[in-house]
């Protein structure tokens, strides 16, 4: 198993997400970015809701919600956010 | 305030178990990112109840669909606006059995009970394809048995209804290809909502919100298809925290923590230009754009004032030229008596906020200011954080939104009073005047000629009751709170009394400005509250009430009386007030509640004789 790639912190949209997926999972962004396995908080069908609101909010974008469904860990969402605004 | 400072200061308040600092609470207020409210709401939600320094109140929440972000939103506005709110939700998909049942009550009746109807709740399962005139029927159906439910609900408990106007989703407006048929539905829409809010004028218990007008003038999406059809939430959480304001508005209002005083700065707030460097002709006030912005900010003060609020001129300016616009400006609106308060001169704002406050014996919390310097609104806050400061800079044209779109001045109904209040407040000012003049305050007490009238209540009085119950903080003898619908039923009950205590003298009526609510059997008479507002305070009317309590009590055959004393943050002005009445401590006082008792034998006159007690059938 090789070690998990950590959320690098010091990028601008890294950062941006951390802040807001911290806010609706109640737990700091330095946490986040130490154990970035969603399933390690409380990542259920009401608090991704409510990330996938504030995501499309914070960035100006639309995310499909299976995409995000789809989503395991930190480090995927945030490019699922690069992604989406790309698209844009 | 920004996000993270807002979410650290809510979070050290939330630790700390206090209530959080007076600049937070009006960013939970006036915050309009919805994502932020929410979390805010759900930390705040650690915060113990009661918590000091924020009303307390219960919410029972309920919903056709998912809640959401409603509890969190509704937690965040509440404390926001001085309440501690304990909340409780209903099952998913059992609304109509919760209301039914009376199951919404849980451990103990809740103030408000919040019901989020959405679209589903009215319109038959399967629109499309059926006949408009079949989907019209079958939505008077719902609506009917929506007033059943309802007259049932309000008959399990006091509680408040508040129930949303429900947009109807494109989906469903759209199925119908028929221009005429859509405008048959639209109709038939319209009705619904137009009876929803009916219901407020029906039923005391119930009001309705207008949740679709104030999103049809906001950039908002009402419904998230994704978010509808994966979780069966009606609505996207932007418009749950409009949603939310509006509800905060009603509690708030029914809580009496709505604001009393709007304070204005004069420069480019009531006019545009610098007075003192532009002169009286060339102000820019009145006539096209943008003088017309600024008149419409003056008819919405007016308006105001109409209403109740006290007005306060706030400006650095020589108060000769500013007396003198005021005065002979033709298209001025706001002449110079519409102030309560003129403060025109170099002093700091604050100062002179604090010193309108006195004047009007108010608490500068109770003040919203209005200023479009920078310099000056940072400089208030920082010096009154607990006043509410709107910002007048920009375009001119929203000026008089700026200032209405808050509801900071919102209250349930209007009463004669606040008809009356600014002219009261004037008076008051004048009454200082003319103190000054009196070498002791007994003459002048005397002199002033004050008349005491005291009534049981009446229909036409207790809607004002119920507001001195909730709007009085200083001289609040428990601080128990009747509502309207409680008021009148105590009023009702042969076991109880409530009673009315207007006010006048030399210098005008002041109207209502105390109530008593007495339980009363034929041993003894409890006075369970007695409030009376700081209008009236320092000229003895709060014994020549007791005294009239007391003889009242006698003439019924009782023997003794008991009152308490339940001391609060704010009624420090009231304590010793059943000492001097004669009452005699109880000896087992306990948490803060004194309880004083006497035999209504032992009792003299202690009513002082500069006032006049007058019977309310004789005015007439």
């Amino acid at each position: 198993m090789t070690a998990s790639p950590r959320p690098d912190t010091a990028d601008e949209t890294t950062a941006a997400v951390l802040d807001i997926l911290g806010r609706v999972l109640l737990v700091t962004p330095e946490e986040l970015a130490k154990e970035p396995l969603l399933g390690a908080y409380n990542w259920d069908s009401i608090t991704t809701l409510e990330a996938l609101v504030a995501l499309e909010s914070a960035f100006a974008v639309e995310i499909d919600l299976r995409d995000l469904h789809a989503q395991r860990r930190v480090d995927e969402l945030i490019d699922l956010v690069r992604r989406s605004r790309d698209a844009r | 305030m920004d996000p993270t400072t807002l979410i650290r200061a809510v979070r050290d308040a939330v630790a700390e178990a206090a209530a959080p600092p007076a600049d937070v609470r009006l960013a939970l207020v006036t915050g309009d990112d919805p994502a932020l409210i929410r979390s805010l709401g759900a930390i705040l939600a650690d915060l113990p109840a009661p918590t000091a320094g924020l009303r307390p109140i219960r919410l029972s929440v309920l919903g056709t669909g998912t809640l959401g972000a409603v509890p969190s939103l509704l937690r965040a506005v509440l404390v926001g606006a001085g309440l501690a709110p304990v909340i409780e939700t209903g099952e998913y998909g059992r609304f109509e059995l919760e209301l039914a049942l009376g199951s919404f009550r849980h451990e103990i009746d809740p103030d408000a009970v919040v019901c989020l109807l959405a679209e589903e709740f009215f319109l038959p399962a399967q629109p499309q394809g059926m006949a408009v005139e079949d989907v019209i029927g079958h939505l008077r159906g719902r609506l009917a048995e929506l007033r059943g439910l309802l007259g049932t609900a309000t008959g399990h408990t006091s509680a408040m209804f508040i129930l949303p106007t429900v947009p109807l989703s494109r989906t469903v407006r759209d199925c119908f290809i028929s221009v005429r048929d859509r405008a048959a539905l639209s109709a038939a829409w319209h009705r619904l909502n137009a009876d929803l809010l009916a219901l407020t004028a029906e039923d005391r218990q119930v009001i309705t919100v207008d949740l679709v007008g104030v999103l049809a003038q906001q950039p908002v999406r009402a419904r998230d298809n994704r978010l509808h059809r994966y979780a069966d939430m009606p609505y996207t959480d932007a418009a749950l925290l409009i949603f939310a304001q509006e509800v905060r508005r009603v509690l708030q209002a029914r809580a009496g923590l709505s604001r009393k005083v709007l304070a204005l700065d004069a420069d480019n707030t009531l006019w545009g230009g610098v007075l003192g460097e532009v002169g009286m002709h060339g102000v820019e006030l009145g006539g096209l754009y943008p003088g017309n912005a600024y008149a419409d900010l003056q008819r919405a003060a007016a308006g105001l004032r109409g209403q109740g609020v006290v007005l306060a001129l706030v400006s650095k300016n020589d108060a000769g030229i500013v007396t003198e616009l005021l005065n002979e400006h033709p298209e001025m609106l706001l002449r110079p008596d519409a102030f309560s308060v003129l403060a025109a001169n170099w002093n700091a704002k604050a100062e002179n906020l604090r010193g309108a406050a006195r004047s009007l014996g108010l608490s500068t919390d109770s003040f919203v200011f209005m200023d479009d310097s920078p310099y000056e609104r940072e400089h208030v806050r920082a010096e009154l954080p607990e006043v509410a400061v709107l910002a007048a800079d920009g375009d001119p044209a929203h000026l008089a939104e700026t200032l209405l779109r808050g509801g900071w001045f919102d209250v349930l109904d209007l009463t004669e009073a606040d008809h009356q209040r600014p002219d009261l407040y004037r008076t008051r000012a004048l009454r200082h005047e003319y103190a000054a003049a009196y070498s002791s305050s007994e003459d002048y007490l005397k002199a002033l000629d004050i008349r005491l009238t005291s009534a049981d209540a009446t229909p036409f009085s207790i809607a004002r009751i119920a507001q001195l119950s909730a709007r009085t903080n200083q001289f609040n003898m428990t601080g128990a709170r009747f509502d309207e619908t409680t008021t009148a039923a105590m009023a009702q009950a042969p076991d109880h009394l409530v009673a009315s205590f207007s006010v006048a003298d030399r210098f005008g009526d002041e109207g209502i400005v105390g109530a008593a609510w007495v339980h009363r059997s034929t041993e003894e008479w409890r006075v369970l509250n007695l409030v009376l507002s700081c209008r009236v305070l320092g000229r003895g009317v709060e014994l020549a009430i007791a005294q009239w309590l007391f003889d009242r009590a006698a003439d019924a055959g009782a023997r003794r009386v008991h009152a308490d004393f339940v001391s609060s943050p704010k009624n420090s002005v009231a304590a010793g007030t059943w000492e001097r009445a004669g009452l005699l401590p109880d000896p087992d006082a306990h948490d803060g509640t004194r309880g004083y008792t006497r035999e209504l034998g032992e009792l003299g006159g202690i009513a002082p004789d500069w006032i006049t007690f007058t019977d309310p059938v004789e005015q007439i």
